[in-house]
């Protein structure tokens, strides 16, 4: 028998064809989205309601009672000039928040070993999870939107640059988070990255201020921190104003978020966090 | 070349063997070597035990075989897929009972099971077409929109059990899957298991309930310092005791008496109807059954007793 023959023979009795892997791994990322979805609904008092609420208190407090006494930036109300931020500090949290915490409860609970023994790859558990993400940041993000795009009589302008911003950060997070969800071996351990890593970002990522008025160094510092771009490409979707160069920005998240895949990716392959 | 030439092939590419360990290694960062060099096979449609005694690398052996821990050297083959270079092929054969209970709590019945098929590619209305008999069997059937929580711990292992047979898997893996268990749902388990085996299904199970083992198995494995120290039919390894004992149920009461004119065996009477024979190595069981049919003791029945396997694992563990 030629080699071929003989690898085909066994291929036939071992193998997994690519058509089986591949249904496999549909029906595998499908079904991690649902579970995730499923928690997220569950839990929604938990998931959904607090960004809306925080949202929209700050636009409240910061748009319209201290916004009126600013005036405008760049052109816009300081109300248009917040919203994107706080529209886009929803979509980094959930994101973040999601991952680490649900992968934090699977690896307590140890649900995460049926998921580790099942044929599943590790692109899949990534993207299965990333999917859960999403649904948490659309179910949160989208009653947001609604209110605050009335509350500040604003529209989307850029639709490309508005949903590739929202998936790519969504994405970036996500990543994150499970790399800290696979990190962590106890749950006090998973406030740390949003607390002294995050929230400081957030807040000095050009959500409540325009970097381009901030005094040297602090400026060139700012152009370090990830969240200045994803910001500022966002509100150039929504209010038309940016800072720095789109193209540029999405090409900097985008950079990142594929750098975290990897490192999610391979964290994942070697069991990091999961096998010993 | 004609086309209708028929080619040789080996057995082991006709069809490879379930599960085949090769110089099995695994060393912890501790520099602990849980497992070392371990090989042997489990053959299609075989029952085996993995024995040994608490920390003898048995879980660790198990969670290398799953794919739950990597391998520090030598190969796991599945059904001559490898579980290190071909997980997923490797991987879709088989079912798994862990040790621990490993559901979502929060998640409903239900749903544990069609998330778990779903990891497999297989459709939510095929899990619970294939879940209902089982589902019917364990009495759960009319609970399935529960969530796990409400569940006692015993039911929680049926589940689990279920939720490993769900993808209908070739291979079935279980380690202590009665442990702390009350006897009726270690009975529905062992009810499940022997189906399964009737059906054809390979199986690995850990345990350290020995009547179980020789309830269930035909095969052997004991580890011992992460060493394999026996590999052979549950029968070969009892025949090779230096003692064995077999217990014998009569049909009548018996009386200590009637059972010391067998003092060569050492008979000991543990209920009315019911003792224990040492038949030392050259002495023959036939010829017992033999010896108490002259005397007018009726049999109703004859097995191994739990002890020869006791027995072998101190042997192996000594």
């Amino acid at each position: 028998m030629s080699k071929s023959e003989s690898r085909r023979a066994q291929n036939n009795f071992s193998s997994l064809d690519h058509s089986s892997f591949l249904q496999i791994q549909l029906t595998a990322c499908y079904t991690i989205a649902y579970k995730e979805s499923v928690r997220i609904l569950r839990i929604w008092k938990m998931t959904v309601m607090p960004p809306i609420v925080t949202v929209y208190l700050f636009c409240i407090v910061f748009g319209q009672i201290i916004g009126n006494k600013i005036g405008s930036i760049s052109g816009v109300s300081y109300m248009q000039f917040i919203v994107p931020g706080l529209i886009m500090n929803i979509v980094i949290n959930e994101s973040f928040n999601n991952n680490a915490s649900t992968i934090m409860i699977d690896k307590y609970n140890r649900s995460i070993e049926s998921l580790i023994t099942a044929p599943v790859s590790e692109m899949t558990i990534l993207l299965g999870y990333f999917i859960g993400c999403i649904v948490r940041v659309i179910l949160a993000g989208s009653v947001s939107s609604i209110l605050v795009f009335w509350l500040a009589d604003i529209a989307v302008q850029h639709w490309f640059i508005f949903v590739y911003t929202i998936l790519v950060t969504s994405a970036l997070f996500s990543f994150l988070g499970f790399i800290n969800g696979l990190y962590a071996t106890r749950f006090d351990e998973i406030p740390t990255i949003p607390t002294f890593i995050l929230t400081p970002l957030s807040f000095f990522g050009g959500i409540f201020y325009d970097i381009s008025n901030l005094p040297e160094p602090w400026r060139s510092i700012s152009w370090y921190n990830p969240i200045v771009y994803i910001v500022d490409t966002f509100r150039y979707s929504i209010v038309g104003i940016s800072v720095h160069n789109i193209t540029e920005s999405l090409l900097v998240v985008t950079v990142i978020t594929v750098l975290l895949f990897l490192l999610s990716l391979t964290l994942l392959k070697k069991g990091y966090g999961l096998r010993k | 070349m004609s086309t209708n030439q028929t080619y040789f092939m080996p057995d082991a590419q006709i069809s490879p063997a379930p599960i085949a360990l090769n110089n099995v290694s695994k060393v912890y960062s501790n520099e602990c070597t849980a497992v070392n060099k371990v090989s042997f096979d489990i053959k299609k449609g075989e029952f085996t035990v993995l024995l040994g005694l608490n920390g003898a690398g048995k879980t660790s052996l198990i969670s290398m075989v799953t794919g739950l821990n990597h391998l520090s050297s030598g190969s796991i083959k599945i059904f001559g897929d490898d579980i290190t270079t071909n997980p997923h092929a490797a991987k879709r054969h088989m079912g798994i009972m862990p040790q621990e209970v490993n559901f979502n709590q929060f998640n409903r019945i239900i749903d544990s099971l069609v998330f778990h098929g779903g990891y497999y590619g297989i459709p939510k209305d095929v899990v619970i077409q294939r879940a209902a008999p089982l589902l019917k069997k364990a009495n759960l059937f009319n609970k399935t929109s529960q969530p796990v929580s409400s569940l006692s711990g015993g039911m929680k292992r049926i589940l689990m059990l279920i939720r490993a047979l769900i993808q209908q898997p070739k291979i079935l893996i279980l380690d202590e899957p009665t442990a702390n268990l009350d006897i009726q749902i270690r009975k529905t388990i062992w009810e499940i298991l022997k189906e399964e085996h009737q059906r054809g299904m390979t199986t690995l199970l850990t345990t350290h309930n020995l009547e179980e083992a020789q309830l269930l198995c035909t095969n052997v494995v004991i580890l011992h310092h992460g060493k394999l120290m026996v590999n052979q039919s549950i029968e070969d390894a009892i025949q090779s005791l230096e003692e064995k004992f077999y217990s014998v149920q009569f049909k009548h009461n018996i009386t200590q008496k009637q059972l010391d004119t067998f003092s060569a065996y050492q008979p000991k009477k543990t209920a009315a109807r019911k003792a224990v024979f040492c038949l030392l190595k050259g002495q023959d069981i036939g010829n017992l059954v033999y010896k108490l049919h002259l005397a007018e003791l009726a049999i109703d029945n004859i097995a191994p007793s739990t002890h020869q396997l006791e027995q072998l694992l101190h042997q192996a563990t000594l």
